[in-house]
């Protein structure tokens, strides 16, 4: 084994160009329908009351983000769950780490910054027909603000969950992902339920407690849970993936 | 160029399908893998390109583990599968998002190939039909010029004039660097094209070696009785008496006929097999 059987910017490239030419037409009818939903939803309500609705409309389109990126994230591997695919896709020279980066960029990195685009987009040409339909004015609209950032760390967090799922189920990516997070949810509550229990006799302890130690526990507990939500989880579920992806048969 | 030492594999915790098989392929041949319907032909394919892996033992190519599946190795070997689905793009299309992954694929030889299987438009692959498609697969890992080429039933889905075509094809298209492991189980269509035969059965090898020394040390032939003195190791009822396998001591040397050869190695190997021994 070389260097260059982990890594080669050449292939990485190659990879990255046929992954995109294969999928484009997917992601680029998801967005316009994603878009036209915008358009009508903004259009339809500027009716009524005679101005777009810009907060709406931003919520919606981050709901589209959320909802679209997990969408094409969990079939981002379709070609190699298809049996008739995945011995030409398996065996095709690129390295895991080359298959791997190069879909995660596609369906995390490329999709939120086509989706933002798209998003402007959608609300011009809803503005643009606001105006002549309703009399209303044209308002610009600005993504950028702190929210949005904000939105994509927890994009960036929701992303690998979709990103594992697609690789671990074979089908049905999507609605599986879906069932595993909710399952590990309640399983999740009912840990920390039986734990309050247990630790400190009641469930609610929190938040009934007038303890003196609990700003101290939240000064120091909930920067590490951050960093932990934040960085160590998604990089966490993307090294699983990697690994799971390298054993995968077919 | 492949080594397998003591392979085990199983689907199930009950049946082995490889039980310590062991395999030594070399370049510059054609090999011609044979077996019943579940002997593992296709599964074999798979473990030797990385794409299963064996419950223990291992299987090497080019001296590296096949299941790491390390770019280097997987740039030396194509597979055509028997069962497969083209993306919905043009030909040229599909050329130019993988062919660059192949240094060695040369543009003009795979015009060529199209042009010898009758596939001269760029049609979008999906609206080929599947012999067309085989077709046009079969030209493009040609044209790879990989060291390894695994085809996988590649006359399944051909006409009768594809056929022979694809045995002129693929003999003109081999050289001492490269090897072509065929898996089949219509032995008679590439009878003529395979310079070596792997027969498989209950998990193991059961025969591995060229073709010359199959006629050299048994006759296929024509009998219109069957007589055991003759030597009879096999036979088979044809029109107008037998087909039969003999030890070729003192006979001239025969035609190989392939199925017959399979059918007797497979009701008879301890037989054959000491016809070999010698």
């Amino acid at each position: 084994m070389t260097h260059n059987d982990i890594f080669d910017l050449n292939r990485f490239q190659l990879f990255f160009r046929r992954h995109l030419f294969l999928n484009y037409k997917g992601m680029l009818t998801a967005f316009s329908a994603i878009s036209g939903a915008l358009i009508v939803i903004a259009v339809l309500t500027s009716i009524g009351s005679g101005i777009l609705d810009q907060e709406s409309f931003i919520v919606i389109s981050y709901v589209s983000l959320f909802l679209g990126g997990a969408i094409i994230t969990s079939v981002s591997f379709s070609e190699m769950h298809k049996p008739e695919k995945s011995i030409q896709y398996l065996s095709l020279p690129a390295s895991a780490f080359e298959k791997i980066f190069s879909t995660w960029l596609t369906t995390t990195v490329i999709f939120l910054f086509v989706a933002v685009a798209f998003f402007y987009a959608a609300w011009y040409v809803a503005s643009t027909l606001a105006f002549f339909l309703t009399d209303s004015s044209f308002v610009a609209i600005n993504f950028f603000n702190a929210a949005l950032w904000k939105i994509i760390g927890i994009y960036f967090v929701v992303q690998p969950v979709f990103f594992l799922g697609a690789i671990y189920f074979k089908g049905y990516n999507f609605l599986k992902t879906l069932l595993a997070l909710f399952v590990i949810s309640v399983f999740q509550s009912m840990f920390q339920t039986l734990m309050g229990l247990f630790i400190f006799g009641s469930p609610k302890f929190f938040e009934s407690s007038s303890w003196d130690g609990l700003g101290y526990l939240e000064d120091t507990l909930l920067p590490i849970i951050k960093i932990f939500g934040f960085y160590v989880l998604p990089t966490f579920l993307l090294i699983v993936s990697y690994i799971r992806f390298k054993e995968r048969e077919v | 160029m492949i080594n397998i030492e003591n392979l085990n594999f199983t689907y199930s915790k009950h049946s082995k399908l490889f039980d310590n098989l062991n395999l030594s392929l070399t370049p510059g041949n054609i090999y011609g893998l044979l077996g019943k319907n579940g002997t593992g032909k296709t599964t074999l394919f798979k473990l030797m390109t990385g794409l299963l892996m064996p419950k223990s033992g291992v299987c090497k190519v080019f001296d590296l583990e096949a299941t790491k599946r390390y770019p280097s190795v997987l740039a030396e070997l194509f597979i055509i599968p028997e069962e497969f689905e083209l993306p919905a793009i043009k030909m040229m299309d599909y050329v130019m998002i993988n062919s660059p992954f192949y240094p060695k694929f040369n543009k003009s030889e795979f015009e060529g190939y199209l042009k010898d299987f009758e596939l001269k438009e760029n049609k979008k692959l999906n609206t080929l039909s599947f012999g067309q498609k085989k077709k046009f697969l079969l030209s493009f890992g040609l044209a790879t010029n990989v060291k390894l080429l695994f085809l996988d039933e590649p006359t399944n889905g051909l006409d009768i004039p594809s056929k022979s075509q694809f045995r002129k094809t693929v003999a003109r298209a081999i050289n001492e660097d490269k090897s072509i492991i065929i898996s089949t189980h219509q032995a008679r269509d590439l009878e003529s094209l395979i310079d070596t035969i792997i027969i498989l059965e209950e998990g193991k090898v059961l025969f591995n070696a060229p073709c010359f020394e199959v006629t050299e040390k048994l006759y296929f032939g024509k009998s219109s009785s069957f007589d055991k003195e003759e030597g009879v190791i096999y036979k088979e009822d044809s029109i107008g008496g037998y087909k039969i396998v003999t030890p070729s001591k003192g006979k001239d040397e025969s035609l190989l006929d392939m199925e017959l050869f399979f059918n007797a190695i497979v009701s008879n190997p301890q037989e054959v097999n000491a016809c070999f021994k010698n």
